[in-house]
Formats: C-alpha cells, sequence, structure tokens
C-alpha cells in the first residue's frame, strides 16, 4: 500500500515535470514600450454669456430695462419733394440725408403725419423713409421740416467665458413692451459713446423686435470678430423708441459647435 | 561419510589453506590428488570472480574527449524602445474642439539583438473616472496610426521622407482601451525603427451651450490622461544546423 502510494505520486510528479517543459518550449518573450508619463487629452468649453459688464460671467439669459433717453437724439430734417396724402414715405434732400435717423424713431413737425408715427425702413439711397402710418388730410409741401425723437438706449456687453475662440455667435431676445415700440440691438465696429449712442466705426444692426412679446434668432452671428479670443468682450446697444410701459428685452446667447466656433485645427509638434 | 572421504576433505582443506594463507599450512605437498587440485583452481576462480563483479559497479574504463574551444551560446534580447519625434507625447494636448487633429509623432525601435514580430498598440485611460472622450465609440477621441516607411517624419510640417502607410485607420480610443489593434503583422528586424504618426481627432458633432450652462452629458470640458502601449513579441523559434 506505501508502496503504490509512493509510485503515484512519482508519477504525478513526472506528469508535472511534462507540463513545465511544454510550457517553456512554447513560451515566447515580448517587448513593450509605453509612454509613462500619460499625455493629457482635454476638450475645449465654448461658453458665451450676456451681462451687464465686460466683466459678468452669470450664467443666465440676461435682462435689459430701464432705458435711458439718448442725448441729443432729436433731428431735423428737410423734404426734396411734395409728398402727396396717403404716402407711405417721405424724400429728403441729399443734404440733409438720413443720417443720425433709427428705426423706430418717432416722426413729428407736420400735420399731415399721425400722431404716433414712427420710421419703419430707411432707404439710404435714396434718402427716403418709410412711416408706419400713410399721411392724410393733404400733401406735405416741398422743403417741409420733419422733426424726429424718441431713443432710448441701454449697453450691455457680452463676453466670452469658454476657453476656446467663436467666430460668430447665436444671439436671440425676447421683447416685453407695450405700445408701437421698436426695440433693436446694435453692434458698433468701432467704439460706441455711450451718451449719445455715437459709433466710430459701422453700426450693425443685429436683431429688430416689433412691438408685442417676440423673440428673433439669428445665428451665426459674426460679431466678436474672426476667431474671438477667450476672454473677449463686446458692447452690444439696445435701442428703444420708447420707454413707456417699463420695456425689456431679454438677451440669450447660444454657441453651438458646427456654427459658432472657430474652424477645426490640425496641430503637429 | 567414509572414514577415506573424510580425510581426503581434510586434505583438500589444508590444502587449500595453504595456497591461501602461506607456509603455516604447507600440506600442499600432501595434495597429491587431481581432485583438489581441480577443486583449488575452482575456488580460487570463484573467489576472483567475486572480487572482479564487486570491483565492477564501483570502476571502470572511461575515454573523454571534449572541445577545447569552449562553445559560446547566449541568449538574445527583445526591446522595443520609444523616443520622442519632437514633442511626442510629452505635452498635453488642450482645449480641442469637434473636428480637430492634435498630431505627435514618436519613433519605436527594436533594439533588441533579436527580431520581433506582431507590432500591437492597446491605450490606456488612467484617469480615475473616464469620460466620454475614451468610452464613447462615436463622440470619443479616435486615433490614427501611420507609418513613415523607409524615412522619418518631419514634426512641423507632417511630411514623411518616406513612403507613408496608415497602419491603424481611424479608430475610436475606446476600442483601442479594450482590444489591442495591430500595427504590423510581420517581422520587425533587429535595430528596425518605426516611425510612427499619431493623429488624435475629437469628431465633428453638435453641442450647443446656451447663455454659458453646458448641456447634459457634454462633450466640452472633458479630460483623458492616455498611455499608448506598443508591443510586440519574438520571432518565431528557430532550429539552426551547422
Amino acid at each position: 500500500m506505501k508502496r503504490r502510494s509512493v509510485c503515484l505520486a512519482l508519477s504525478l510528479a513526472l506528469l508535472v515535470i511534462d507540463a513545465g517543459q511544454a510550457d517553456l518550449a512554447s513560451a515566447s518573450q515580448s517587448a513593450s514600450a509605453i509612454n509613462d508619463a500619460p499625455i493629457s487629452v482635454s476638450t475645449a468649453k465654448w461658453s458665451v454669456i450676456a451681462g451687464a459688464y465686460e466683466t459678468s460671467t452669470s450664467t443666465s439669459s440676461y435682462v435689459v430695462s430701464a432705458f435711458s433717453a439718448v442725448t441729443g437724439c432729436q433731428t431735423n430734417k428737410q423734404t426734396s419733394e411734395s409728398t402727396p396724402t396717403g404716402s407711405s414715405t417721405i424724400k429728403f434732400t441729399v443734404a440733409s440725408g438720413v443720417t443720425g435717423l433709427t428705426i423706430g424713431m418717432t416722426v413729428s413737425g407736420n400735420s399731415r403725419i399721425v400722431t404716433g408715427t414712427t420710421i419703419t425702413a430707411i432707404d439710404v439711397a435714396t434718402q427716403t423713409i418709410t412711416l408706419s402710418a400713410p399721411t392724410s388730410g393733404g400733401s406735405i409741401s416741398n422743403s417741409s421740416t420733419i422733426q424726429f425723437a424718441g431713443c432710448f438706449h441701454k449697453f450691455f456687453s457680452i463676453n466670452n467665458i469658454g476657453n476656446i475662440d467663436v467666430a460668430t455667435i447665436g444671439i436671440s431676445q425676447t421683447v416685453t413692451t407695450s405700445g408701437n415700440n421698436r426695440i433693436t440691438l446694435q453692434s458698433c465696429s468701432g467704439t460706441w459713446t455711450t451718451t449719445t449712442g455715437a459709433c466710430s466705426g459701422t453700426v450693425t444692426q443685429l436683431i429688430l423686435t416689433n412691438s408685442g412679446t417676440g423673440s428673433v434668432s439669428r445665428a451665426p452671428l459674426s460679431l466678436l470678430g474672426q476667431n474671438a479670443g477667450v476672454t473677449d468682450t463686446v458692447r452690444i446697444r439696445v435701442l428703444c423708441t420708447t420707454n413707456s410701459g417699463s420695456p425689456t428685452s431679454t438677451v440669450s446667447i447660444s454657441i453651438n459647435s458646427a456654427l459658432n466656433l472657430r474652424s477645426a485645427m490640425n496641430t503637429m509638434s | 561419510m567414509p572414514k577415506n572421504q573424510t580425510n581426503k576433505s581434510k586434505k583438500t582443506r589444508k590444502g587449500v589453506r595453504a595456497m591461501l594463507f602461506g607456509n603455516e599450512f604447507s600440506g600442499l605437498k600432501n595434495l597429491g590428488s587431481g581432485l583438489v587440485v581441480k577443486t583449488s583452481v575452482l575456488v580460487v576462480a570463484l573467489l576472483v570472480g567475486a572480487s572482479a563483479i564487486s570491483s565492477g559497479a564501483s570502476a571502470s574504463l572511461d575515454a573523454i574527449a571534449f572541445n577545447s574551444n569552449a562553445q559560446s551560446i547566449s541568449s538574445g534580447t527583445l526591446k522595443l524602445e520609444a523616443s520622442e519625434s519632437g514633442t511626442g507625447f510629452t505635452a498635453a494636448i488642450s482645449n480641442l474642439a469637434p473636428g480637430d487633429t492634435s498630431t505627435r509623432f514618436v519613433n519605436y525601435t527594436n533594439s533588441g539583438t533579436l527580431a520581433g514580430r506582431a507590432l500591437t498598440i492597446q491605450a490606456v485611460d488612467s484617469t480615475t473616472s473616464p469620460t466620454l472622450l475614451t468610452t464613447s465609440a462615436t463622440k470619443g477621441l479616435f486615433v490614427t496610426v501611420t507609418r513613415c516607411g523607409g524615412g522619418s517624419w518631419n514634426s512641423s510640417t507632417g511630411a514623411c521622407s518616406g513612403t507613408p502607410s496608415v497602419l491603424l485607420v481611424a479608430t475610436p480610443i475606446t476600442t483601442v482601451i479594450s482590444t489591442a489593434q495591430s500595427l504590423v503583422a510581420g517581422a520587425l528586424t533587429s535595430g528596425e525603427v518605426v516611425a510612427l504618426k499619431f493623429e488624435i481627432v475629437l469628431p465633428d458633432q453638435t453641442e450647443t451651450t446656451t447663455n454659458g450652462v453646458l448641456p447634459a452629458s457634454p462633450i466640452q470640458n472633458l479630460s483623458a490622461l492616455i498611455q499608448f502601449r506598443l508591443r510586440e513579441v519574438q520571432r518565431a523559434a528557430v532550429v539552426t544546423n551547422a
């Protein structure tokens, strides 16, 4: 019995040794190379907001209210031809032009103009404005003086608080107002003079919202300039034609990766 | 037993004793009969034979031949070494936007004495909580590996001075993490340099941030810590005759 056990143990040992030798015969070496220090890969954050100041970072829509009167907004222009009764347009002399006029300004100074009439369109090429209501009661004679007024504005900032350049932004506003009001968002290619609303460059009308409540989107929108850098900011003017009824404009900014970011890049190093 | 036989036996014993032990037993002259002589020879032979058998277990004739110049035998080495070509993997890739590509160049040398084969790549994300960057096969990072055969990469321009060939087509990095991918199925000779270009891409995708608030499960503002492990195995075992 004891001998049998010893024989069995020896046989098993031999089998184990055989298996080990077979394993060794088929084993092979391998070699690896690995970057011990992992390479960090991170994605950008695209984030642009509207706020009261260039330093604002609050992530919410921005409500513009409490508009102030524009200094020197009132201006006079001289007609270049007779305007028949029932007409919706008035043409001005080249000398007077339409400079300084803004859509939404109130029009007055002649009894043929209906009270509360505002400018609804401006044609710079023909020096002509379009009225919100047609003239009535007779024609307006040539060389008549027409008065314009009614400008209220406020400025706010659009700030890039992300860590990637954006080429454009999406912007929308929802207006709450009463009466025949127009609220316009304007950008300036130069610098704003906030008291007068004068722009040292070219004024671009971003969004015009009619009276009442509404929302308009415009995207993509070249606003911050090509590849505007991180922390870049731009001042926007909100112009309205009346301050009655405490109008408000709620501004939202969106950044769509497919529409608004800088162009895709391939960096090599 | 008869008396005469008893006497013969006594004489025989005396004779053997004399042969074996000398003069004290000098009764050899008394051993007249052939039987006694034969018996003595037999006994001696048996004793000598027994002696020969017992000494055969512990000694034998031996002849040895050996090579006076020792045969040198050494095992080969298998090494794969990486060296940056340009920045390589030493600098972070940051602020990737959808559609962006970051290209890095690394040379891998089969620096051992053995030829290798079956070069593969596998990636690891060593962040504690991997994100979509390395877990999503659609939104996450993709990697493409291209070899510059017979030449080298210019890390500034991306130009290959030899013949470029794609070893790994654009593949989700999550796939490269889960399964090693073949780069070179065949042999790598000893000393061979594999000049590789790694293109790490964040695929085009649309994601909108409104008023600075990121959407749910965003691809933006994420990070990963990636290691690329390239591995080769030794060439097939060979039997050489010489």
